[in-house]
Parts: structure tokens; sequence; C-alpha cells
């Protein structure tokens, strides 16, 4: 399973890509917008994508919508990590097509039961 | 496991110690739980822990003279994402402290309170100054090992 990582803070990065790593995935990191947009608009395989809220040149809610709106990566699982965590962050977010929300500081438990509930692993 | 001290033990020159723990109710400086947690999740590999700590310091820095300068200028969206960056990676490594500091200047721009804010953003380089040498210690302390 390939995971594309959009975050931009290096601390926040470098943890998250480990993490996923470790989980034994393949993963791209990238932390912009523009970089993100450059990866999905690649024919490569990506099976989900981990997106930061806020980003240097964007909104990571609306990398969601632009996700959603393409012909190729339309179904492509979305998970949505911020450390804003009322109510109305998670409806935005839901709303905007985001298929899981995850609240930082991000664990690997965490990570591997949103996983589980997008379909992407199993671990029984 | 390595990397896992209590704060119970903390002294003078332990950089786990709780700063303004028992005085303020504040968050501590470090949270040892959270380090550990941290270490266990890269699998209880020290050099990236190493690397994470230098990274922190390197981009904290950076992050806090753009906090400055944007408070300074009385600039509440810069303030606000440098804020925001700030207290991503303060989390992230168990800087408790300095991510509530720097998550409640996020807050208070995002309600226009933005006086408030320039002047709690004041204490984020002395929080720095203080958590920066604390997360040095921690990894130096790693890599020497029980």
């Amino acid at each position: 399973m390939r995971v594309l990582v959009i975050e931009d803070e290096p601390v926040a990065q470098t943890l998250l890509t480990a993490i996923v790593e470790r989980l034994g995935f393949d993963v791209i990191t990238v932390g912009t917008v523009a970089d993100a947009n450059r990866e999905l608009q690649s024919e490569q395989p990506l099976d989900v994508a981990i997106i930061d809220w806020i980003l240097p040149d964007g909104s990571g809610v609306d990398l969601v919508r632009t996700v959603r709106a393409s012909e190729t990566r339309s179904k492509m699982k979305l998970l949505m990590v911020t450390s804003r965590d009322d109510e109305e962050d998670v409806q935005e977010a839901v709303l905007a097509g985001a298929d899981e929300y995850l609240m930082k500081p991000i664990e690997n438990d965490t990570l591997m039961s949103k996983f589980e509930l997008l379909g992407l692993v199993s671990m029984k | 496991m390595a990397g896992d001290r209590s704060l119970a033990e903390a002294d003078d020159d332990d950089p786990l110690d709780a700063h303004g723990a028992t005085v303020s109710g504040a968050a501590p400086t470090l949270d040892a739980s959270g380090l550990s947690r941290v270490f266990e999740q890269v699998g209880g590999d020290v050099a990236l822990m190493r690397h994470l700590v230098e990274l922190f310091l390197e981009t904290a820095r950076e992050d806090t003279d753009k906090l400055s300068a944007a408070a300074a200028k009385g600039d509440g969206d810069k303030m606000a994402f440098a804020a925001h960056r700030l207290r991503s990676s303060a989390r992230n490594l168990a800087a408790t402290h300095m991510a509530e500091i720097c998550g409640k200047i996020e807050d208070l721009v995002r309600r226009g309170e933005l006086a408030q804010a320039v002047e709690l953003s004041a204490e984020v380089p002395t929080e720095l100054g203080d958590v920066g040498p604390r997360l040095q210690r921690w990894a130096d302390e790693l890599e020497a090992g029980p």
C-alpha cells in the first residue's frame, strides 16, 4: 500500500513518515499543496493520503475537495490531520470529503485503527 | 524501557524536571511519558530520536523568530501560522508547556485578541530556552544508554 503524507512541519513530517514506514507501507512525503497536487496528478498508484489541515500554500480541506472532484483520484481514501479538535472542524473535514479525522500527535495504534476502519488493513 | 523516566525522580539537573507544575499547575516543560511514547513509536530508534530533537531545535528557533517578528508587526495571520507550527512540533516532542502557550496564541489570534496574543508571544523564546537544553540532555542520556 502506498501512502501520500502531506505535512509541512519538519518534526511532524519526519515522525509521521517514520510511523507509516514502520507499519510497513510505502510513503511519499510532501510539504505543500502544490507538491501534493503534483503527486496526485501523476499516474502512480496511491491508496491513501494523510493531509495536514494548515499548509504553507493553502488549506488541507481545500485539497480534500480538489481530490474528491478529480476524475482519477476521487475514490482515494483521505485522512485529515489536525491539532484543532472542535466539532465544527470535524464537520468541515467530513463535509469536504475526508474519510477519517486524526488528532495530533499521531500514534501508531490510532493510525492503524483508522486504516482498518477504511478497509486498508486488517488487524484480525 | 529506555528513555522512560519518572517525573517524580526529577531534580534541578534533570531534563524532565516539571517546570512550574507544582507551583502554577502549568503543563510540564517536558512530559516524560510523552517522550517515552514517541521513542516507542519510532521503534526505539535512538538515531531517529536524536534527529527529531535536532530538527525540533532548528525549526523551533526559526519559527520562534518568525513569531516574534510577526508579533512586532502585529501580523495576526503570520503569528497564527508560526504558533501553529511551533505547537505541532512541540506536541510531537512532548514539550507540553510550549505547545500549550502556542495553542493559546493561535486561539487568541483566531478570536481577534491580538494584543494578548502579542503579549503571550514574548514567553515563547524563554520557554524554548528552557525546553531546548532539556531535550538535548534527554537525547544525550538516551544515546549514552542505561
